[in-house]
């Protein structure tokens, strides 16, 4: 006769593992659809995931009906169906080729409005100190510091959008910088004959704009291979 | 191969069309046709079929609709419409032309190959 103590404890377990491969299942669409929030619409999103969804289980469904545990048969059907940001990198590019009216405008904007607050600071500081620096000639301490805020600010302002918005931090260092220069190189106009103004708007558009751009972009595409790393270290 | 991973990938929808030509299937089953025709001698990452599904229903060559069904989940099953039919037509022509070329090419470097 059958204990039903043990089949309650075996009824438990399995329980507890359909619980842990839906989790796992979930962590993984989310991942699939990570690229697509703030720019694919919600419904388009839903669709995208339950199609996933359906496929996935089909697929664990036949891994177990080859005789592999659930957790196995999971790991094995998310395996074949692939690296999850990636594929949703590929639907995200499938989905702006269609809806050319529909980029990432809100992503654009948001790292546009993080680039210009943290460049804006860094151009402020940097300016403030040069000034100061100048009105006091002796002020080697000054001078020297406002050479480090010149060399260094614009990698630290370019590093943190990318943390904040490592989507399209690039392009919003870009928009930032732009707008910046254009204030940097009227305000070096009005000072003129003192060409210290114009000098550090050349700066700016020498140093600052490849500097911070690059410096975004690394950070951003650090964060998103940490982010991978992460998913697949869960996954192994 | 990385290479066939690449001439693969930019073809997976001229398969797809192949394979929808002959009925209306659904994602998974898209993919195992892909697999059991081909011999399994195309193992493409089944999740790199949607971002082609999208594209082929974009272009208006394939139309999804969602099939429900009270035991199952719900899935989206995909037909070839008249615009995919001439499309995949195209595409078999363009790929035969092709196919013709490299072999003539590569079978005229064997030739010259030394016994």
């Amino acid at each position: 006769m059958n204990n039903p103590l043990k089949l309650s404890c075996i009824s438990n377990e399995l329980q507890a593992q359909q619980g842990q491969c839906d989790e796992r299942l979930e962590d993984y669409l989310d991942h699939l659809c990570a690229p697509l929030i703030g720019i694919v619409p919600y419904a388009e999103r839903r669709a995208f995931r339950l199609e996933a969804h359906t496929h996935i289980a089909g697929l664990i469904g036949e891994y177990q009906y080859q005789g592999q545990e659930l957790q196995a048969a999971t790991e094995s059907a998310l395996r074949e169906f692939g690296e999850p940001w990636k594929i949703g990198q590929a639907f995200l590019q499938e989905w702006c080729q269609g809806t050319p009216c529909l980029r990432p405008v809100g992503l654009i904007r948001k790292a546009t409005c993080v680039a210009f607050a943290l460049f804006g600071i860094a151009s402020m500081l940097t300016l403030l100190v040069l000034e100061q620096s100048l009105l006091a000639p002796h002020q080697d301490a000054l001078l020297l510091l406002s050479g480090m805020l010149a060399f260094f600010s614009p990698l630290l302002a370019g590093c943190l959008t990318g943390m904040a918005t490592p989507a399209q931090a690039e392009r919003g260092v870009r928009n930032a910088m732009l707008l910046l220069l254009l204030h940097s190189f009227t305000t070096g106009l009005l000072l003129l004959p003192k060409v210290e103004g114009l000098a550090f708007a050349g700066w700016q558009l020498l140093f600052w704009l490849p500097g911070g751009r690059v410096s975004a972009s690394l950070t951003a595409a650090w964060l998103r291979h940490m982010r991978r790393q992460r998913f697949w270290q869960i996954a192994r | 191969m990385p290479e066939d991973r690449d001439l693969l990938r930019g073809n997976i929808p001229t398969l797809i069309l192949a394979v929808v030509s002959e009925a209306p299937l659904h994602g998974l089953a898209i993919a195992r046709e892909i697999n059991q025709r081909s011999n399994n001698a195309l193992q493409l990452k089944q999740g790199t079929l949607y971002p082609a599904l999208h594209a082929l229903e974009r272009d208006g060559w394939i139309t999804g609709a969602w099939e429900l069904s009270d035991s199952e989940r719900p899935r989206k099953i995909y037909t070839l419409t008249e615009a995919g039919k001439l499309e995949l037509e195209r595409r078999m022509e363009a790929w035969g032309k092709f196919a013709a070329a490299m072999d003539s090419v590569t079978r005229s470097r064997r030739r010259e190959q030394p016994a």
